[in-house]
C-alpha cells in the first residue's frame, strides 16, 4: 500500500473539514502497524480510504497495486471482499447469525466453494472459538463477538485486515488477548494488518507505529525486533501535506 | 445455503421484534381472512343470483320466432319443436331443454275476470332444481292448474276452486275450458306469483288449439359461464335456423349489470388488501431497516453487493407477506367451509333484516353459502406477495444505497 499526498476533506454543512491533509505513507506485505492520534486526527478516515470504502479528493493511493481514486464503486466493493479484511469497533457480524454462519456468509458472498463450512470452523478454532461456534452472537461476550469478527476478516486470507479501534470495547485482558491472536495471525500467515487504537496497551504489540496528528504523519517508528524501515523525513510530510 | 440461507436470516430478523412482526402478521392476516371471506360470499352470490335469475324463467339460452319478443303475438310459434328440443338436447354442453307456451287469456271465477298469463311448461324439466317449480309433486294433467299465490289472492281463488279460462287460440279460434285449482305456487318469479296460470305443455296447446309449437324454448348449459358461446354454436344449428337464439345477458341486460356489479365489487376488496398488507408490510420493513443502519452498512463496507441487500429485505417482507396470507387463509378457509356447511342467515345475522330480497322482479332467499375457488386463495396470495414487495421496495432501495463508511459512523 502506498500514499502519496493523500488528502480528504468532507463537506460539514457549507464548511470544509480537512480530515487528511497530505498523507504520505507507504506498507509493506506483513507489516502490523498500528495508526495511533489523538481523536479527530484522521485514523478512521485513513483507514476507510485504505479499506476502499471511501476515496481521497487528492493525491496518489495505492492499495494492492490498485489506484483507488480510479476505481468505481462497483470495482471497489469487490475489492474490499474479495482482498480486504474489516474489524470495526463494533456492529462487526449479523447478530441474528451464529459464529460459524457470520463467517460463512462472508465466504459465501467471496464465492467460496462447499468447504466454506469447515473452513469457517477451521478459523474460529484458530480463535479459541471452536467450542462457540454454533452460539447466536448476542450470546457471546464482548471479547468473543470482536474474535468471531476477526475470524470472518482472516476467514479468505485477504492480503490486508484493516481494524478500527477493534479494541475500544474490550476490557484490558480481551484486548490483550484479541492482539496476540492478530499477532499470530500475521506472523503464521503474513498477513498485513494496520489498525487504529488510542490504547497504549494495545500500541504496545505493534511493530510499527504511525502517528497522526492533524491529518498528517506526525511520527513513524518502529519498535522490537523488526527491521528498521526508512521513516520519512518531516520535512517532506511537512512539504507534501501543506 | 444461498437461497436457503437468505430465507433462513429473513425469518430470524423478522423474530427479532417479535411483538411488530405478530402485529403485522395479524394485520395481513385478518384482511386476507377478511377478503376470503367477503369473496367467499361474492362468488356465492354472482353463482346464486345467476342461478335464480336463469333457473326458473329465462335459461341460459333462449330461442324464440323472431318477431315473438317485440309482439308477443300468439302466432308468432315456433314450429316442428319436438325434432328441434331432441336435436338440442343432443347437444353435450346442453343440460335440459323447457318447452314454453305464453298466452294471454281471461280467467274467471263466477262474473269477475282477470287479465292473466297462461304458462305452459314441460313439467319435467320445470320441476328440476332451482327451476320454476323446483321439486312440485302436484299431479297435473286432467284440467288442473297452478295459480300464483299473488293472482290467486287477487281473485278470491282457494285450492280447489274452478276457474274458466277465456283466450284465443293461434289460428284465430275461441279457446275456452274449466280448470281446477290444483295448487297455490310461490315462485321466485313475480310476474308467475301475479299474473301466471300454469300447464302442462300438452294441455295449454290443446286449449290454444296449438300443434307441435312453442313461443320459446329455454335451454339450461351444463356451464352457465359458457351461455354465450352455446348460444353461438346453436344458432348455426340446421334445426335453429332463421330462430332468434340470444343467451340470457342478451335476453335481459339488467339482469346482467346486477351480476357484473357484484364482480366490479371485487376491485374494492381487492384493494383492501392491498391497504392493510401494505400498511404491515411496510411499517416492519421500514422500521427494521432504519434500525439496522449499522448492520447494513457493514455488510456493504465488507463488499456485499448492494442488490443482495435489496433482496434480503424483499425476502423478508415476503416470508412476512406469505407467512400472513398464509394464516389468513388457513383462517378465512375455515371461516368459508364452516358458512358453507351451515349456512347464514342474513335476517339472523342483521337482526331483523330481510330474509329475501326483491329485484328485477325476481325473489333472492338470503341464506348465504360462501363458497372459495382456488382462483381466489392465489389470487390473494399474490395480491399480498406483490404488495409486500411493493411496500419493501423503498426501505430496500435505502439500506443498499447507504454509504458504508458513514453508516458506520452514524
Ligand atoms: N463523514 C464525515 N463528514 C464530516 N466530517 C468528517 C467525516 N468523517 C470524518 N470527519 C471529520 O474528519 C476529522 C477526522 O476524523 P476521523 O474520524 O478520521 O478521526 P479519528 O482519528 O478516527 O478520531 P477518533 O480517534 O475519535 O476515532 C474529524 O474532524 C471528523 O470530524
Ligand atoms: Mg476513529
Amino acid at each position: 500500500m502506498r500514499a502519496r499526498g493523500v488528502t480528504k476533506t468532507f463537506a460539514s454543512g457549507r464548511q470544509e473539514v480537512w480530515a487528511l491533509r497530505g498523507v504520505d505513507l507507504d506498507v509493506r506485505a506483513g507489516e502490523f502497524l498500528a495508526l495511533v492520534g489523538p481523536s479527530g486526527s484522521g485514523k478512521t478516515t485513513l483507514l476507510n480510504l485504505i479499506g476502499a470504502l471511501d476515496v481521497p479528493t487528492a493525491g496518489e493511493l495505492l492499495v494492492l497495486g490498485r489506484p483507488i481514486a480510479a476505481l468505481s464503486k462497483h470495482e471497489r466493493a469487490h475489492l474490499r471482499l474479495q482482498s480486504l479484511g474489516f474489524v470495526f469497533q463494533a456492529y462487526n457480524l449479523v447478530p441474528v447469525l451464529t459464529a460459524r454462519e457470520n463467517v460463512e456468509f462472508v465466504l459465501e458472498l467471496q464465492g467460496a466453494g462447499l468447504d466454506r463450512r469447515a473452513r469457517a470452523q477451521e478459523v474460529l478454532a484458530e480463535l479459541g472459538l471452536a467450542d462457540l461456534t454454533d452460539r447466536r452472537i448476542n450470546e457471546l461476550s464482548g471479547g468473543q463477538q470482536q474474535r468471531v469478527a476477526v475470524a470472518r476478516a482472516v476467514a479468505a486470507r485477504p492480503a490486508i485486515v484493516l481494524a478500527d479501534e477493534p479494541t475500544a470495547n474490550l476490557d484490558g485482558e480481551n484486548a490483550e488477548t484479541l492482539m496476540h491472536l492478530m499477532r499470530d495471525l500475521r506472523d503464521r500467515h503474513g498477513m498485513t494488518f494496520i489498525f487504529s487504537t488510542h490504547d497504549p496497551r494495545v500500541v504496545a504489540h505493534a511493530v510499527r507505529i504511525v502517528t497522526l496528528v492533524d491529518g498528517r504523519v506526525a511520527r513513524d517508528e518502529r519498535t522490537g525486533g523488526e527491521p528498521p524501515h526508512t521513516i520519512l523525513p518531516a520535512a517532506t510530510v511537512q512539504a507534501v501535506g501543506a | 445455503m444461498t437461497v436457503l440461507t437468505t430465507w433462513r436470516i429473513a425469518w430470524r430478523n423478522l423474530w427479532r421484534n417479535p411483538r411488530r412482526t405478530t402485529l403485522a402478521l395479524i394485520a395481513i392476516g385478518l384482511s386476507v381472512t377478511l377478503v376470503l371471506i367477503y369473496d367467499g360470499i361474492l362468488r356465492w352470490e354472482t353463482d346464486y343470483l345467476v342461478d335464480t335469475i336463469t333457473g326458473p324463467m329465462l335459461g341460459h339460452v333462449q330461442a324464440h320466432a323472431p318477431e315473438w319478443r317485440r309482439t308477443r303475438a300468439m302466432d308468432k310459434t315456433l314450429g316442428g319443436v319436438s325434432r328441434t328440443v331432441a336435436a338440442i338436447g343432443r347437444d353435450p354442453e346442453v343440460a335440459g331443454v323447457d318447452t314454453r307456451v305464453y298466452a294471454p287469456a281471461l280467467a274467471a271465477l263466477g262474473e269477475e275476470g282477470f287479465a292473466v298469463v297462461v304458462v305452459g311448461v314441460d313439467m319435467a324439466e320445470a320441476t328440476g332444481p332451482s327451476r320454476l317449480l323446483p321439486g312440485s309433486k302436484v299431479p297435473l294433467g286432467g284440467r288442473r292448474a297452478l295459480m300464483g299465490r299473488l293472482l290467486a289472492e287477487q281473485m278470491g281463488v282457494r285450492q280447489g276452486a274452478e276457474i274458466a279460462i277465456v283466450g284465443q287460440g293461434v289460428d284465430g279460434s275461441l279457446a275456452n275450458d274449466l280448470f281446477t285449482v290444483a295448487a297455490l305456487i310461490d315462485t321466485s318469479v313475480d310476474l308467475v306469483n301475479r299474473q301466471a296460470i300454469v300447464l302442462p305443455i300438452a294441455e295449454a296447446r290443446e286449449l290454444f288449439a296449438m300443434g307441435d309449437e312453442a313461443h320459446e324454448l329455454v335451454i339450461y348449459a351444463r356451464d352457465p359461464a359458457r351461455a354465450g358461446p352455446l348460444a353461438a354454436r346453436l344458432s348455426g344449428s340446421p334445426e335453429l335456423a332463421g330462430v332468434e337464439v340470444l343467451d340470457w345477458k342478451t335476453a335481459a341486460p339488467g339482469m346482467n349489470d346486477l351480476v357484473d356489479l357484484v364482480s366490479v365489487m371485487w376491485v374494492f376488496v381487492l384493494l383492501l388488501v392491498f391497504v392493510a398488507a401494505a400498511a404491515g408490510v411496510a411499517n416492519t420493513a421500514l422500521m427494521s431497516t432504519f434500525e439496522r443502519t449499522h448492520e447494513f452498512g457493514m455488510l456493504l463496507a465488507l463488499g456485499t453487493a448492494p442488490a443482495r441487500i435489496v433482496g434480503m429485505i424483499l425476502v423478508e417482507s415476503l416470508a412476512l407477506g406469505v407467512t400472513g396470507a398464509l394464516l389468513g387463509t388457513a383462517l378465512g378457509g375455515a371461516v368459508v367451509a364452516w358458512a358453507y356447511h351451515a349456512g347464514v342467515d342474513w335476517a339472523k345475522l342483521t337482526g331483523g333484516g330481510p330474509s329475501s330480497l326483491s329485484a328485477f322482479g325476481v325473489t333472492f332467499t338470503m341464506i348465504i353459502r360462501p363458497r372459495l375457488a382456488s382462483i381466489d386463495i392465489v389470487r390473494v396470495v399474490l395480491a399480498v406477495m406483490a404488495t409486500a414487495i411493493l411496500a419493501s421496495t423503498w426501505p430496500a432501495l435505502r439500506a443498499a444505497r447507504l454509504q458504508p463508511a458513514r453508516a458506520l459512523r452514524e
